[in-house]
């Protein structure tokens, strides 16, 4: 007789390490990204799928704001605010990095790789809001206990 | 006033002639060598060179690097290429130039050489910068 009961909810802790596991991968990924473009900044003239990042601002200020977004998600703490703050930038930078590759060239693995970090680290951003408006009391009655339509 | 309608008639004529003469973009530059710093470290970087796009297809330069501070007794600035060489020749398909040959220290620079489009005389090329 095989056993029916539902999986037992995965504890907090394995939802805090995936957060944490989900913010060194993004922090690693904008790493790599910010050196690769600090060491070759003249890419968008050799590459054509590069060739829109130098028609905003110069190509290396996307590897200086690709380092401080790094450092910010390793160094600053996940709690609120500063959480939200470094999970908006990330998201921000993402999404910016993947236009920009979609208007250079199209549609490429490049803009669909940086729009699945822009995802990543808008979940990161959703789940700091949410454990800091768990902690607001006004929050809690009317939105928790009451229902999304009020009760 | 025959004469002054025709004397009227010249002036606009050559006003308009000026208009269109000045509104005729100046000739294009004429096919020059173009330096690409890529890999870029502190004291070095490596080039890539191209022609410009003004360059026909079968065009070739000769190219070399050269110092812009160390100067042999003669004054003529120091080059790293054998002199039986003398220089590299540089098209749009091939090129002669040695790949390790490309990292340039900072202190140097490539320059070119035809002997129709520059007369001879050694030109620095053109450096390019991923800028707005």
């Amino acid at each position: 007789m095989p056993d029916r009961r539902p999986p037992a909810p995965l504890e907090p802790v394995f939802w805090r390490a995936a957060a944490w596991s989900l913010r060194v991968h993004l922090a690693v990924i904008y790493l790599c990204f910010g050196v690769m473009v600090l060491a070759r900044n003249n890419i968008p003239l050799l590459f054509k799928s590069y060739s829109h990042f130098d028609d905003l601002v110069p190509f290396w200020w996307w590897g200086a704001a690709s380092l401080v977004v790094s450092v910010g998600l390793l160094v600053i703490p996940t709690r609120v605010p500063w959480g939200l703050l470094t999970t908006l930038l990330s998201m921000t930078l993402s999404f910016t990095i993947g236009a920009t590759f979609v208007q250079g060239g199209g549609l490429l693995p490049g803009a669909i790789l940086f729009f699945i970090f822009g995802l990543g680290s808008g979940a990161l951003f959703t789940r700091a809001l949410w454990m800091y408006a768990v902690q607001v009391r006004w929050f809690r009655e009317h939105v928790i206990e009451k229902g999304v339509n009020g009760g | 006033m025959r004469t002054s309608l025709l004397l009227l008639a010249l002036l606009a004529g050559a006003t308009h002639a000026r208009a269109v003469l000045s509104s005729i973009p100046p000739t294009p530059l004429a096919c020059r060598l173009q330096v690409i710093p890529d890999y870029t470290l502190i004291f070095a970087y490596r080039a890539v060179l191209r022609l410009s796009p003004e360059c026909g297809f079968s065009q070739t330069l000769r190219v070399r690097k050269s110092s812009t501070t160390s100067v042999k007794r003669n004054g003529a600035p120091y080059q790293p290429i054998r002199p039986e060489v003398g220089a590299w020749a540089l098209g749009h398909l091939a090129s002669t130039v040695p790949g390790n040959q490309n990292w340039t220290s900072r202190s140097w620079r490539w320059e070119f050489n035809d002997l129709v489009l520059t007369k001879g005389r050694w030109i620095a090329g053109e450096v390019l910068y991923a800028r707005p």
